[in-house]
Formats: structure tokens, sequence, C-alpha cells
């Protein structure tokens, strides 16, 4: 009996021992990285996973063959990413390079967390800004801080299922189609019986799947500085551009509702099987797309009154934590280089002009419509500032009502845009 | 004669250590810190700024907050009642079996065993109003079915179907219960004239009480913290219809850094909760019989 005590005993103290000597396990690891004799240590944090991940370690390595004092670790972490920086941050062990949205480049730098470039751009002879695409370079300027160089990027983009327009005797869209132009084409698809839909939409729930229609009609969901809502969300060209895209969806039935996409597998996947001709995305859907072997082009999007895009972008940051801040911004130039971008550039749109040349990407046809509708983007509502980017979820709310409760459109987007002033715009 | 540190309390520390060390780290510690956080204004990114009670204060003047009580107060009323009903029936028909109740048993707690969010992607689908099963069976019987997680007024209700899914837990302990039940107390019922339903409500539920107890004041709790069906399912959409408070406060921490402000949600929750908690408790002594306590008293 008392030896099975003590064996009771001796297991829970095993028990007890097992995190300290995990911690004191971590403690060791940390001790060998600088004890390999290099100077300086850096880690790049991303959210990207397989192909992206091996690309970007690919990147790593050769930068730490390029500057053998630096050793780099690429990190993914698991589960929700912004919520892992976060929780690195208040936990004291912010990332050094990272990985960043658009509207997280303006959340962090809001906070004042993120390093202004500008001074390492303007004193480094070897960085040119005019080996980037201009639209893309400015995503990551906030307020005249460049906060984040440009990692990949695209428009929003209409494919087109070349089949379709095909089979239906009708030409492909180009830079002339006006919108009115695309509904007949697509309707005329629709009528003969090749498609279930004419046009689907990346997100009707969503602002910037909506916005570049809503410029495109010369309206807005604000002024410039999105500090006004009223007068430009509920102006007379954004209601009408609205009743446009709605029509679409009640009236004429061109236009998948929310539920009808999902139950179809999701935009996506509508225009994977054929069941729509057209669908307003961005172009790292092209490299699945071919997989699918589906016959398809690009244009830019139609114009109601004007052209117009919007971009959905990623960068990198540099956290102000970093120490060794000019090591850390030889890295971030690094993975923007053309060097590197030739390695991202593989599978998607590269901010790198240089990079895009030597992929061939401006020769094909596809691709260069893409970065010819990227000069069309404008900055959307959400990336004016932290307060616009929280208000961005009431904003959404008003295209819920629209999209799912048939609400009246001109008097839900005047109280959409009363209410996200007085919340979030006027405090 | 026994050394001082070979005693049994020093055994029973030494052994619920790993607990009491896991309590004090990962649960009382991080309650302690949210109350002193909730009295900060703290986005993470930057040190917290002292702000004293103007988190609970701005609380009670935001809409978003008390929709989401009213929309997790009613899922609570709504959905315990079923569940606990539901569930004490299927136990009683598996007690009434002679065969395969094992079985069934593990088939009806089965579920309680799949991950949350399989389970929610799994109902998205049987919502589906174009090609959903729930949607199907209901047309084969000439009803047209609404637009679930796409339509505000039947958001709620389709997270609520979808907490039936895991009743299987009250039912292995309703059935637990049930199997505890002399039969000479039926018996001796039905011999005295009662029918089939007078047992069951004067025998059968007083000597389930207890358990019927502890199935309620747990799925209050847990249906008051519902959190994965409405962020997997909905997030909260449409229109705020399915918004349940632990979202809210996932949103105001997470997509809108407002931590200060989060963990004062998470305070006003956790009173919400004790309040509701000491009420059943409270009133249990008028429902809920303890055949100790009447032995105990005789």
């Amino acid at each position: 009996m008392k030896g099975r005590n003590v064996r009771i005993v001796a297991v829970s103290l095993a028990l007890m021992l097992v995190p300290v000597t995990a911690l004191l396990a971590g403690g060791a690891q940390e001790e060998a990285v600088e004890e390999d004799g290099r100077k300086s240590h850096l880690t790049v944090t991303t959210w990207e996973t397989t192909r992206g991940l091996d690309d970007q370690r690919l990147i790593a390595e050769m930068f730490q063959e390029r500057n053998p004092d630096v050793t780099v670790d690429v990190v993914s972490p698991p589960g929700n990413y912004v919520e892992r920086i976060l929780t690195q941050t208040a936990g004291g062990n912010p990332p050094d390079v990272f990985q960043i949205g658009d509207v997280d480049v303006r959340r962090f730098g809001g906070e004042g967390r993120l390093v202004d470039l500008n001074s390492f751009i303007e004193a480094d002879p070897d960085f040119d800004v005019d080996d980037f695409f201009g639209g893309a370079f400015e995503y990551g300027n906030v307020g005249g801080q460049q906060l984040a160089l440009p990692k990949d990027y695209s428009p929003l983009v209409m494919f087109y299922n070349r089949g379709h327009f095909d089979e239906a005797g009708l030409d492909y869209p180009d830079e002339t189609w006006h919108w009115d132009d695309l509904v007949e084409a697509t309707q005329t698809i629709v009528d003969q019986g090749l498609s279930r839909y004419g046009i689907t939409f990346g997100n009707l729930l969503e602002d910037r799947h909506i916005e570049p229609f809503i410029w495109a009609n010369n309206g807005a969901f604000s002024n410039d500085d999105g500090t006004q809502m009223t007068g430009y969300l509920d102006s007379p060209d954004t209601i009408e551009a609205m009743e446009r895209i709605a029509s679409l969806v009640f009236d004429r039935e061109l236009t998948p509702d929310v539920s009808a996409a999902e139950a179809l597998g999701g935009p996506r996947q509508l225009f994977y099987d054929g069941n729509t001709s057209v669908l307003f995305w961005g172009v790292w859907h092209m490299e699945a797309m071919d997989e699918a072997g589906i016959d398809f082009g690009t244009a830019v999007l139609p114009k109601m009154e004007r052209h117009a895009s919007v971009l959905f972008w990623a960068g990198y940051s540099m956290f102000d934590a970093v120490e060794d801040r000019d090591t850390a911004w030889s890295l971030l130039k690094h993975y923007v280089s053309t060097d590197a971008q030739e390695i991202m550039g593989e599978t998607r749109m590269t901010p790198n002009r240089h990079a895009a040349e030597r992929l061939g990407q401006l020769d094909d046809p596809r691709m260069s419509t893409a970065y010819e509708l990227a000069d069309y983007a404008e900055v959307p509502f959400g990336l004016k500032g932290a307060a616009q980017a929280n208000a961005v979820p009431d904003l959404n709310e008003a295209f819920e009502r629209i999209f799912l409760q048939q609400a009246d459109i001109a008097e839900t987007l005047r109280d959409t845009a009363r209410a996200i002033e007085a919340e979030h715009l006027n405090q | 004669m026994r050394k001082a540190w070979n005693t049994d309390a020093t055994k029973f520390y030494l052994l619920i250590s790993p607990w009491i060390i896991g309590f004090l780290v990962f649960i009382a510690g991080p309650m302690l810190a949210s109350v002193v956080i909730s009295l900060t204004e703290w986005s993470l990114l930057r040190d917290p700024v002292f702000v004293g009670l103007d988190n609970y204060r701005n609380l009670f003047r935001d809409s978003r907050f008390t929709q989401s009580l009213r929309v997790t107060a009613r899922y609570t009323l709504i959905s315990v009642p079923i569940k606990i009903l539901l569930a004490l029936i299927i136990a009683m028909l598996l007690d009434r079996i002679k065969y395969f109740r094992n079985a069934l048993r593990t088939v009806f707690y089965l579920p309680s065993v799949v991950s949350g969010v399989a389970v929610v992607v799994l109902w998205i689908w049987m919502f589906n109003p174009e090609i959903g099963l729930i949607n199907y069976l209901l047309g084969l019987v000439g009803i047209p079915g609404p637009r679930w997680l796409y339509d505000p007024n039947w958001a709620l209700e389709a997270l609520i179907i979808m907490s039936f899914w895991g009743i299987g837990r009250e039912i292995v302990i309703f059935l637990a219960a049930l199997q505890g039940v002399p039969d000479r107390l039926r018996e001796a019922a039905m011999i005295d004239g009662a029918n089939s339903l007078q047992v069951i409500r004067n025998v059968t539920i007083p000597m389930i009480s207890p358990a019927i107890f502890f199935n309620v004041v747990m799925d209050m709790i847990s249906s008051f913290q519902v959190f994965t069906d409405a962020y997997v399912a909905t997030e909260g959409g449409p229109l705020g219809a399915t918004r349940v408070t632990v979202l809210y406060l996932y949103q105001q921490a997470f997509q809108q850094l407002r931590m200060g402000y989060a963990s004062a949600i998470a305070w006003i929750l956790f009173f919400i909760i004790l309040f509701f908690t000491l009420l059943v408790f409270k009133s249990s002594s008028l429902w809920v019989y303890y055949e100790s306590e009447v032995k105990g008293g005789a």
C-alpha cells in the first residue's frame, strides 16, 4: 500500500513537472538560436499556408544566403491571423516583419505601432518607388506615412465564360462595354439556356464588392476623406447604382441572391460549374480556374458613367518594437524585390513592375487586363481611416437590408448614412 | 510515526495540485485580470488607459449590446425548456425499451462528441432555403420553408433548432436518473389506481427532479454563453438577429479592438448568468426532491 502511495505521488509530481519542463525547453531553444553565431534574428509572420508559405520560406532562404549574419524564421500562426498578432503583441512578443491586410494597416497604424518607412525609402539608394505599380504602392500609405510595402494585390476584375459568349454568338466584353451592354448580353445567354445566371458578384453583402459600381455611376459612399456620408451614400447617383444591382437580383433574376449562390456552392463555384456567365472577383482565382479547365477571359468592369475598380491588397509592415530596424528594412525590401516577387508572382499579381515583366504577365491578355484595371482603382470607404474601418460592419448591414429583406434602397441608405455619422464619424 | 508530509491531506493537495494550478493560472488569474481590463481602454496594441467605469456606463447606452442581450435571452428562454422536454421524452422512451437500449443511448449521445464547427457547417447546408433537407421535407407536406439563416425573422430559430443536436448529454443524465427510480414506487402508485401520466407526474418526475435541476442549470449557463453556432453560421447576421452576447463581446475585442469594453461585457454577462443560476437554485427547494434530505429529516 505504501509503495502504491509513493507511485501516486510520483505520477502527480511528474504531471506537475510537464509544464515546467516545457517552459525550460522553450528557453533552451531560444538560447540555441542565439548561440549559433549569427548576429541578428528576425521573424516574418504570414497568414499564407501551403504554396504561399513555401514561397515565403524560399525567399527567406535567399535573404539568408545573401546576409549570412542574419537568421530569418517564417512563421504561419494557426487560427485567426489578426487575433494571433494582437495577442502576441499584448503578450509583449510582437512580430518583426509581418504580412498585413489593407484594413489592418489603417488600424495598426492608427495605434502608432507600425514603422513609417519613408525615412528608409528616402535614405536607401537601392530602393526605387518607381519599381512598383503606383496604385499598389499607394495602398500602404496612410496620411503620408508609408506604413507597408505591397506584397500582392488584385483589382476587382470581370471574369467571363468565353464558351457562353461564343455559343450565344456574342462578342467578348471589353473596355467599351456599358453596364447595359453587359446586362443585355448575359440576359441573351440566360434566355438561350446556356447559363442559369448571367452576372454574379463576389459578395453582395460586402462593401468592397459593391463600391466600384457606385463609383462607376459617379456615386460614392462618403466624401473624399470619409468624414461625411449624408449627401453621398444617399445621393441620387449612389441610389441609382444600387437600384441597378438590386434589379438584377429581384426583377431580372440575372444575379443569384445570397442564399441561391450559396446553394450552388458559392459565387466562385457558380462560375466553375458554368452556372454564371460573368463573375466579379480577384485574379487570385485564376490559377484554380485554369486547373478547373474553364475557358475564361477577363475584362475591365463595365462602365455606367465611367470606369472604376477597387483593390484587394496585402503588404508587409515593420512593427515598432523591432530593435534592429536597419536589418528589418533590408528584409522587408528583399520581400518586395524583383527576385522575391518573381517567386510570389507565379500564382498572383505582383506589385513589382519588373517581376511582372519577367513573368510575362503584362503580355498575358488576361493578366494585363487586371493590371490595366488597377489603374481605375480608388480608395474604398473602409480604408479612409480607423473610424471608417470600424463603420464597415454597419455599412454592410445596409446591404443585408437591401439584398436579404428587399428594403427600400433610398430610405435604407439615408438612415445608414445618418447612423454611421452619429456612431462612428462624429465622435 | 508518519512523517509530517506523508499525510492524507498532503497527498490530496499534491494530487489535486495540477487542477489547482490550472485553475489559478488559466481561470482565476484571467478573471481577475479582466476586472482590471474592464476599467481601461485597451486595443491590445498600446498600453491600456484607465477610464474608470466608462465602459460599463457606455454599455447601457449601446443599443447593439442591449439587442445582443435580448437575442441571448430569447435563445435561452426558447431553447432550454424545449431541450429539457425533448431529452426527457427520449430518455423515458429509452427507459421503457428492453432491447438495443445501450446502442440507442450511444446513438443519441454520439452527436455530442462531434466538433461544434463541423456540426454547424452541416446544419448550414440543412437550412439552405434552396437545396436544404429541412425545406425539402417541409415542401413534401406542402409547407413553403422560410429562408432560415438568411431571414432575420427565422435565423435565431434556426440556431435554436441546431442546439437540439446536442441533447445526448441531457438524455444520458435523464436515463441514468430514470434507472435509479425504484420500480416498487411506480408499482405502489399503480396499485393505488394511478394511470401512466399520474405515475410520471407524481412519482417519476419528482424522483428525477435533481437530474432535471442539473440539466436546467447547465443548459441555461451554456445557452447564455452560446458562440460557435452564431459565429460560424451567421456571424451575428442577418441584421444582428443572431448577434448573441458572447459573439458581440468577441467582435468588440478582436474586430473593434476594444478589449476593455469587451471585458465589461463579459462581467455583465457573468452577473446575469449568476443571477439566473441563483434564481434557479433558490427555486429548487420548491420543486427539487432529494431523497436523502427527507430521510435525514425523518
